[in-house]
C-alpha cells in the first residue's frame, strides 16, 4: 500500500472505465479516439472499389452493430443475445424499399415512378412466387426510401423500448435476460424464414436497387463509404459523450453493483431501458447501412449465430471500451474474409478457438490487454492519468 | 378437430415433449444447478446422434467388429441397434463432457456469461469437425423391427401412436427417474446438492468439489447424448442440428425455473404439448404456409410473455442469488 491519494489504492477491476474514476473530461483520450475514428476514412482511398470496398462498408456497419452491443454489455452489463432483432428490423425496412424500387424499375411502368405506390405497383419476385395478387397493403408505402429509413430507425427503437421496459420492470437480469432476448430473436427468425411470400423466406431479399437519396444515386461505393463512416463516427462520438456524462457513470455503476445504485435511489430499470432503446436504435441503423452496402438482406440477420458473432466482436476488441468493438468487428471480419477465401472449412474451427482463447486468456479483449500491458510497463511511475487507448 | 387429429397431435406431443425433456434435463443440471451456460449442449446432442449412427450403421462399427472377430477366427454377424446405441451415446458424449469440464469449464465457474461464449466456440469446433469427418449430408438411421409400426392394441384406434414414440417416452421416464434417484436418494447426489448450495462449506466438510463438478457435468452431457441418439431415430441428423435444439432446451429450463429438475419435466411437457396442439389447430383451421413455424413462434412469444409476468418460472424458488 502506498500513501498516495485513496483512489489509487482502489483495486482497478474494470480498467479505466470504473465508475469510481474521478470525473472530468479526458481530453487526451478524446483526441486519440478522434484520430482513430478519422483513420476509418482512409481505407476507402486505397481499397479496390468494386470488390473490397463494399465488403469494408459491410464491416463498418457491423462495427456500428458491435458498438451498440458494447453499450449495453460492456458498459451496462446486459448481455443481449438477441440484438440481431433490431439489426434485422432496420435492415428489412430498407430492403423492402430497395426491393420494391428494383421491381418498379424492372417493370418499367411509365405511369409509376421509382417512389410511387398504389394497388397496381410492381410486385417483387418472391411475392410472385408466393402467388400474391398485389403488394400487401402495409408493405406498399415502404417503397419511399424516406418512409422506410424513418421506420428503420423508429421501429427498432420502439421495440427495444417496449421490450426493455417490460423486461427491466419485471426484474429480469443476468443470464435470464440473455436467454429471453435469444428466445425472442429466435421466434422472429422462425417467422421471417418461413413466410416466404411476405419476407422472401430463407433466401431473403437479394438483388436490391442502388440507394437513392435526394436524387443522388449511390452507384459508387466510395460515396456510400463516406456516408457509413460518418454515421459510424457520429454514433461513436455520441456514445463517447453519453459514457462521459453522469448518465454514463450511472450505467457503469449499474454494471458494477446494481443493488448499490438502487439503494442510492436511482431507478435502474429506467436507465437500463433507455440504454437498451438507444442500442436498439444503433443496431437498426447498422442493419439499414449493412443492407445498403451489400444490396441484400436475409433471415440470417435474425439468426442466433449473427447475434453471438457480434458479441464476439465486442469480446475480442474489448468490452467496456469504445474503440474496442470497432476494432474487433473489423479485425474478425477481415480475418473471416481472408481465411474463408483460403480455407473455407477451417474458419468455424478458427472462430471457435478464437472464442475460447479470448474468454480464457484475454477477458477484456485486445484493447483491454493493451491497456494492461501499457500499465505494466509504466509500473514504477505512479501516474494518476490512465494510459490513453 | 376430430379424434384422429387429436390422436395425431397427442402422438406428436408425446415425442416432442420427450425430446425437449431429455434435452432440457441435461441443461437443467449444467445450467440450472451448476450455472454453466452450455451453448454446446445442442452440439453434444448432435455428437450423440452421430455416435448412434456410427454404432448402428452396418458399414461402420458392426463391420469393424465383424472384421476384428474374423481376424481371430470367429465368423460373426453382429448387428447393433438403438438399444446399444443409447448407452454408447451416453458414454461417448459423457466422456466428451468430462474432457470439456476438465479442460475449459472449470476455469470459468464464476463467470457464467463467459461460459456462454466459450462453449459456443466449442460447439462451432464440434460442428465443423463432424462436418469434415462425415460430410454435410443427412445421415439415415434404421430401426430394429420391434420398434417399427404401431403396437397391435392401438392399431385402428384414434390413438395410433407408433411404437418408437412409446419407447421414447419410456426412455425419458427412465432418465427422469434415474436422475431423481441419483440426486435425492444416493450419497453422491447429496454431495452434488451440497456443492451447489455452498461450495466452500462442502469442501470444508471433505467433499471433493472438483470431482463432483466434473462427474456432474459429464453425466449431464451424457444425457444430451441420449437425447441426440433418440433424436437421430426420429428426425434427420445433420452436423448443424444442435442449434435447432439448444434454444428450445434453454427455453424449457428457464420456463421450468432454474435449479429445478422438476421444472425441466414440467417445462418440456408444457412446451412440447403446446407446440404440437397449436400446430395441429393451425393446420386444421387455417390455410397457413407453415403451421409448425407459426406454432413455434406462438410458443416462444408465450414463454417470453410468461417469464415477464413470472420471471422465476413455473416451479419457482425465491432465491435472490439466482438473479
Amino acid at each position: 500500500m502506498t500513501k498516495s491519494a485513496p483512489e489509487t489504492t482502489v483495486p482497478d477491476t474494470h480498467t479505466e472505465n470504473s465508475a469510481i474514476e474521478a470525473s472530468g473530461f479526458p481530453t487526451g483520450r478524446f483526441v486519440v479516439f478522434l484520430v482513430l475514428l478519422g483513420c476509418l476514412y482512409s481505407p476507402a482511398f486505397f481499397l479496390d472499389p468494386f470488390y473490397r470496398l463494399p465488403q469494408f462498408n459491410r464491416f463498418l456497419a457491423l462495427a456500428l452493430f458491435a458498438l451498440s452491443v458494447d453499450l449495453i454489455w460492456g458498459y451496462t452489463g446486459l448481455l443481449s443475445l438477441g440484438q440481431g432483432l433490431y439489426f434485422g428490423i432496420g435492415g428489412y425496412f430498407i430492403a423492402y424499399s430497395l426491393k420494391l424500387q428494383k421491381a418498379a424499375l424492372d417493370a418499367g411502368n411509365p405511369a409509376f415512378g421509382r417512389y410511387d405506390w398504389g394497388p397496381d405497383m410492381a410486385m417483387t419476385d418472391y411475392m410472385f412466387q408466393g402467388q400474391l395478387n398485389e403488394v400487401p397493403l402495409l408493405i406498399r408505402p415502404l417503397i419511399n426510401i424516406y418512409t422506410a429509413g424513418f421506420l428503420a430507425v423508429l421501429v427498432p427503437t420502439l421495440v427495444a423500448t417496449f421490450f426493455g421496459w417490460i423486461v427491466f420492470r419485471s426484474g429480469i437480469k443476468g443470464v435470464y435476460f440473455s436467454l429471453v432476448t435469444q428466445a425472442l430473436v429466435f421466434a422472429v427468425f422462425t417467422i421471417i424464414s418461413t413466410q416466404r411470400s411476405y419476407t422472401g423466406g430463407v433466401d431473403g431479399q437479394p438483388g436490391l436497387a442502388n440507394l437513392e437519396l435526394f436524387e443522388f444515386e449511390f452507384k459508387n461505393y466510395f460515396h456510400l463509404n463516406l456516408v457509413i463512416v460518418t454515421i459510424l463516427c457520429f454514433f461513436a462520438l455520441l456514445s463517447f459523450f453519453l459514457i462521459q456524462s453522469k448518465f454514463g457513470k450511472i450505467l457503469t455503476a449499474i454494471r458494477d453493483n446494481e443493488f448499490r445504485v438502487t439503494a442510492l435511489g436511482y431507478d435502474t430499470a429506467m436507465y437500463k431501458a433507455f440504454v437498451f432503446a438507444f442500442a436498439g436504435l444503433m443496431a437498426g441503423v447498422a442493419g439499414a447501412l449493412s443492407v445498403c452496402a451489400t444490396k441484400s438482406a436475409g433471415p440470417q440477420f435474425f439468426s442466433i449465430e449473427e447475434s453471438i458473432t457480434v458479441v464476439i466482436f465486442v469480446a475480442v476488441g474489448g468490452r467496456g471500451t469504445l474503440i474496442g468493438p470497432i476494432l474487433g468487428a473489423l479485425l474478425v471480419s477481415v480475418g473471416q474474409d481472408r481465411i474463408n477465401s483460403e480455407f473455407t472449412q477451417a474458419w468455424p474451427i478458427i472462430l471457435g478457438c478464437l472464442f475460447i482463447a479470448v474468454v480464457v486468456f484475454l477477458p477484456d479483449g485486445i484493447v483491454g490487454g493493451l491497456t494492461r500491458a501499457a500499465k505494466w510497463f509504466n509500473r514504477p511511475a505512479l501516474d494518476p492519468e490512465p494510459t490513453p487507448t | 378437430m376430430d379424434s384422429t387429429q387429436f390422436g395425431e397431435a397427442l402422438s406428436n406431443s408425446l415425442s416432442s415433449s420427450s425430446i425437449l425433456i431429455l434435452a432440457a434435463l441435461g441443461l437443467a443440471i449444467t445450467f440450472g444447478v451448476m450455472r454453466v451456460i452450455n451453448m454446446a449442449h445442442g452440439d453434444m446432442m448432435m455428437l450423440g446422434a452421430y455416435t448412434a449412427y456410427v454404432v448402428t450403421d452396418r458399414r461402420m462399427l458392426p463391420r469393424a467388429l465383424n472384421h476384428l472377430l474374423g481376424l481371430i477366427g470367429i465368423d460373426a454377424d453382429i448387428d447393433l441397434n438403438i438399444f446399444v446405441a443409447i448407452p454408447a451415446s451416453f458414454l461417448v458424449v459423457g466422456f466428451v463432457g468430462y474432457l470439456l469440464e476438465v479442460c475449459l469449464i472449470q476455469f470459468l465457474y464464476d463467470r457464467p456469461l463467459d461460459t456462454l461464449l466459450a462453449t459456443w466456440g466449442v460447439g462451432l469446433i464440434m460442428q465443423q469437425s463432424i462436418n469434415l469427418t462425415f460430410g454435410a449430408n443427412l445421415v439415415p438411421m434404421h430401426l430394429p423391427e420391434m420398434l417399427q409400426g404401431t403396437p397391435e392394441i392401438l392399431q385402428g384406434t384414434a390413438f395410433a401412436i407408433p411404437s418408437l414414440r412409446l419407447f421414447i417416452v419410456g426412455v425419458t421416464l427412465f432418465c427422469l427417474f434415474g436422475v431423481y434417484w441419483w440426486f435425492f436418494q444416493t450419497m453422491s447426489g447429496l454431495k452434488i446438492r451440497a456443492v451447489v448450495q455452498n461450495r466452500e462449506m462442502a469442501a470444508a466438510l471433505g467433499v471433493s468439489t472438483r470431482q463432483v463438478d466434473s462427474i456432474t457435468f459429464a453425466f449431464a452431457s451424457g444425457l444430451a447424448g441420449v437425447a441426440g441418439c433418440i433424436l437421430a431415430h426420429l428426425y434427420n441428423t445433420k452436423y448443424n442440428m444442435g442449434g435447432d435444439y439448444v434454444v428450445d432446451a434453454f427455453t424449457v429450463v428457464i420456463l421450468g425455473g432454474m435449479g429445478q429438475l422438476a421444472g425441466a419435466a414440467g417445462g418440456g411437457a408444457a412446451i412440447g404439448t403446446g407446440n404440437s396442439f397449436i400446430e395441429k389447430l393451425l393446420s386444421v383451421f387455417t390455410k397457413m404456409d407453415s403451421p409448425a413455424a407459426m406454432a413455434k413462434f406462438f410458443i416462444l412469444v408465450l414463454v417470453v410473455g410468461f417469464l415477464l409476468v413470472r420471471p422465476s418460472g413455473l416451479f419457482a424458488t425465491k432465491e435472490r442469488s439466482y438473479d
